[in-house]
């Protein structure tokens, strides 16, 4: 079935499902008129979104079928609905050090969430901006690295997890160390082929698996693997990245910066021609706040088509977390929800609104000098 | 060659042997009755310039009159003249094949689209534009139907393969350290549909060298890159550094201004004392002239007292030898010219300045000594507002804002700065400061902040001057055609570049995307 088919079907279905249980809800609060960001990156223009007091959503219908009597947030011309943005395996909510890994070189026990600090400001300041999930992983300088751990962005008391953690490999030279095995490449390319092959790695969770160079993602792409882990990957792998094609593989990319690594970004425009799924890192906090965009949007003037850069941005990274009822605007998930003033691959487009759990949140901290003095 | 199998044809522009040793270059109608001897043939119409009447006459064309000589002279004199004076344009518009871009669709100024346009460039000029073009005999026809053509951006400030090239004074220009044989960063610039930057130099803290202007077309000895001019502005960067370093800085650019005004003031002493010199000289000369006349009407009269008169001469002499003082010459020194340049606002000078600290040092320092200059960076400039709306002769030079959420990460930086520019009537312009393959992307976050509906007023707005901007018109020898219409379109990528009649870069197709 076509993704466009998919799409209508699936607007039916929440349609029919608004008319059954939602009619009359007077809690509820529905968006529209306004452009949505479909699961598969297209946008569609002329839909009401409606949120309920539960904090999900409840359908998403075209405009005209929203039930005047509910509260309408009135969306503006040329505005498009989008989930809310994921930073992937960034510090946003951590300090850098905090996420220091131990050396054990199998270590099942290591758990992300355990440097994840949910007071930090840096999170409320994120959702302002848009980006409504964290995910945190340790550094990779072991083979197993632990769990990552997914988070909604808000400054509060306790931590509000939105995904369970996924395990962390790496194959890279960030694992080799003088004082404990492996010391060389062949050596850590031998223990990963014997973790695959006989070991425990053969039937469980492919996870994520680091490979930040281009001899990295070709030797990852030489191991026997069963099912193919997320490959994050920020490097040169124009040449390895081919062998992706028909595998249904989902790439994790990125940061790009302006001037940066041209070959980084044809990687992955390349590896998104062989019909692999990509997700885009932002490097958070250190990198600017709109870095996410900034990525899709050089990855799209080198080529990447606009769907898919929506992908990489919305429903891909909760894919690679596993992530259920978030990066999607559908009945039944989280109305965490942003609005843009024109499509976010648009660099001119501004955040107008962000809807967290449901909460419409305050939008104008940032609009006085007065504000950004502080900020310093 | 004539074709003999045919009854009728025409040669138009043929070099055509008349048989009486004369040619000539005319367009002749021929009705062959013997197909095996030309001179034969009924020549039924013949229009041509400078044939000898007696050759007309052979070839039937009695009916033909001589062109007055003096005409004939006339014409080819000018003809000579426009080949000598300009044979490049000639060559160009006369010989050069046209190249029409077919079916493409042009947004103008006013939000219009003027739909299945034809462009024609000769020589690498646009000279015929719009829908009613028609494509000329014998042009080179380019596929890009459906595609849509605007001028090329002009990226202000841009440090493109200046990687590793440092320098660090007045008399170095951004030109010497450009790498014109970089394609590969040259043609991701073009990719972005920059076709023209201003070269910043890169260096230490303090006066850095010289902006310069190019064209990224390719040259015709290898490589890419047509300087425009060596001599944009001179670039100072008060912003690098540690903040007492900056300081050093503020004061050591000052402290070179303040020499070069100096330097200016003893130039002036020397030229009036060069004067003064000539004078004296002149006065020196008319004086023993004067006295050497003198001389030789006493000589006869004074043969009695020649003794004593020669000891007086002897003196006078001496005193003559010595005569006036020549003044001292400066020495050379090309730096502190280049800054004379700018105190004389000959030469703009163009400050690197981001935080409000540095902003106000480049205040004093444009106060002090009046200099037309141009505040690169610039990013608290909304709190030095005031301050810069006091000056005349100042313009901005803003680069990509972006927002940290670290604490302390960089310049304060206010995303309503445009409007408040716009409102004390301070000019400003859009830079890439990097590689200038941003700068698009920088113009259309810029034009959020202006809620404009469109980027592309402002993109080609850019460096351009004049009622039409930087749109396409008659005489611009850069176009970039885009997929879609970048007024309207965020997603709209170049598809090719064309610059001087030549394409530089063409978007590879889907497979070889991001080939090595």
């Amino acid at each position: 079935m076509k993704s466009g088919n998919r799409w209508w079907l699936w607007i039916l279905t929440g349609w029919i499902g608004w008319c059954t249980t939602v009619e009359g809800s007077e809690n509820s609060v529905v968006i529209r008129p306004v452009a949505v960001v479909a699961p598969d990156g297209s946008i569609c223009e002329q839909m009401a979104v409606v949120i309920h007091s539960d904090g999900t959503i409840a359908a998403v219908i075209p405009a005209d079928q929203a039930d005047p009597a509910l509260t309408t947030v009135h969306a503006a011309a040329g505005s498009v609905l989008t989930p809310g943005l994921h930073d992937l395996f960034g510090a946003l909510g951590c300090g850098q050090d905090a996420l220091l890994a131990g050396t054990v070189l199998f270590d099942s026990q290591l758990d992300a969430a355990a440097a994840f600090d949910p007071t930090t400001g840096a999170l409320e300041r994120a959702a302002r901006h848009g980006i409504l999930y964290t995910t945190v992983a340790a550094v990779p300088s072991g083979i197993r690295n632990g769990s990552s751990a997914t988070f909604l962005c808000k400054s509060d008391a306790t931590a509000h997890p939105v995904a369970a953690g996924r395990p962390m490999y790496a194959l890279a030279d960030s694992v080799l160390q003088s004082s404990r095995e492996p010391t060389s490449r062949s050596a850590m390319v031998s223990l990963w082929k014997d973790f695959i092959v006989e070991g425990a790695g053969q039937n469980r969770d492919p996870g994520v698996l680091f490979c930040p160079d281009a001899i990295d993602f070709r030797q990852s792409l030489s191991l026997r693997w069963k099912s193919l882990p997320v490959l994050v990957h920020q490097g040169d792998a124009r040449s390895p990245v081919e062998r992706l094609a028909g595998k249904g593989a989902l790439m994790v990319v990125g940061p790009f910066l302006e001037d940066g690594n041209p070959a980084a970004v044809a990687t992955a425009v390349r590896a998104a021609r062989t019909g692999t799924e990509l997700a885009f890192r932002g490097g958070l906090p250190a990198a600017p706040a709109n870095h996410l965009r900034g990525s899709a949007a050089i990855a799209v003037a080198a080529g990447l088509d606009g769907d898919a850069a929506r992908r990489a941005l919305f429903s891909n990274p909760a894919r690679v977390v596993v992530g259920h009822g978030i990066g999607v605007i559908e009945p039944g998930a989280r109305a965490d929800l942003v609005l843009f003033s024109a499509d976010p691959l648009d660099p001119a487009a501004r955040v107008l609104q962000v809807w967290r759990g449901g909460q419409q949140l305050g939008m104008n901290t940032f609009d006085s000098i007065r504000d950004l003095g502080g900020i310093r | 060659m004539i074709h003999r199998g045919r009854q009728r044809f025409r040669l138009a522009g043929a070099r055509v042997n008349l048989g009486s040793g004369d040619d000539c270059t005319a367009g002749v109608f021929f009705e062959p009755k013997d197909r095996r001897k030309l001179p034969k043939m009924k020549c039924n119409r013949l229009f041509s310039r400078g044939v000898s009447k007696r050759s007309a006459i052979q070839c039937g064309g009695s009916h033909l009159q001589r062109l007055p000589r003096w005409l004939t002279l006339l014409l080819v004199s000018l003809t000579m003249l426009l080949v000598w004076g300009h044979p490049g344009t000639v060559e160009a518009q006369f010989f050069e094949r046209a190249l029409v871009l077919e079916g493409v669709h042009i947004p103008g100024p006013d939000g219009g689209v003027l739909e299945d346009s034809n462009i024609i460039l000769r020589g690498g000029r646009i000279v015929e534009l719009g829908p009613d073009s028609d494509a000329p005999m014998m042009s080179k026809k380019l596929k890009v139907k459906g595609l849509f053509a605007t001028a090329g951006l002009t990226d202000l400030s841009s440090t493109l393969t200046l990687d590793e090239v440092r320098s660090s004074s007045a008399i170095h220009s951004a030109w010497d350290g450009f790498d014109r044989y970089d394609s590969q960063q040259i043609l991701r610039t073009l990719a972005s549909g920059v076709t023209k930057i201003h070269l910043i130099p890169m260096g230490p803290s303090g006066i850095v060298g010289r902006v310069s202007s190019l064209s990224l077309g390719s040259r015709e000895e290898g490589g890419y890159g047509i300087l425009h001019s060596e001599d944009v502005a001179l670039c100072i960067d008060l912003s690098s550094g540690t903040p007492l370093e900056r300081i050093r800085t503020y004061e050591k650019v000052r402290g070179a201004l303040k020499s070069a005004q100096k330097m200016r003031e003893s130039l002036d002493d020397y030229t009036s004392d060069l004067e003064e010199y000539i004078e004296d000289l002149a006065e020196a000369a008319k004086k023993k002239a004067q006295e050497k006349a003198e001389e030789k009407d006493k000589e006869k009269d004074d043969k009695d007292d020649k003794d004593d008169k020669a000891e007086d001469g002897d003196e006078k002499d001496e005193k003559d030898e010595e005569g006036p003082k020549k003044p001292d010459r400066l020495e050379r020194d090309p730096a502190a010219e280049i800054l004379l340049q700018v105190l004389d606002h000959e030469l703009p000078v163009m400050i690197t300045a981001r935080r409000s600290a540095d902003l106000q040092n480049a205040i004093d320092l444009i106060e002090e000594f009046q200099l037309s200059a141009i505040l690169r960076g610039a990013d608290e400039a909304h709190l030095v507002l005031e301050a810069l709306a006091k000056l005349e002769k100042v313009s901005l030079l803003l680069e990509v804002p972006r927002s940290s959420l670290t604490r302390g990460a960089g310049p304060r930086r206010d995303p309503h700065l445009i409007a408040q520019l716009d409102e004390e009537g301070i000019s400003w312009a859009v830079g890439s400061g990097g590689e200038s393959t941003s700068l698009w992307r920088s113009i259309q976050q810029l034009s959020g902040q202006l809620s404009t509906a469109s980027p592309l007023p402002l993109a080609l707005a850019q460096g351009a001057q004049g009622p039409f901007g930087g749109w396409l018109r008659r005489g611009a020898t850069e176009v970039v055609l885009w997929e879609g219409n970048p007024a309207e379109d965020p997603l709209a990528r170049p598809n090719r570049v064309i610059i001087n009649g030549t394409v530089v870069w063409q978007r590879p197709s889907g497979t070889r995307e991001g080939s090595f």
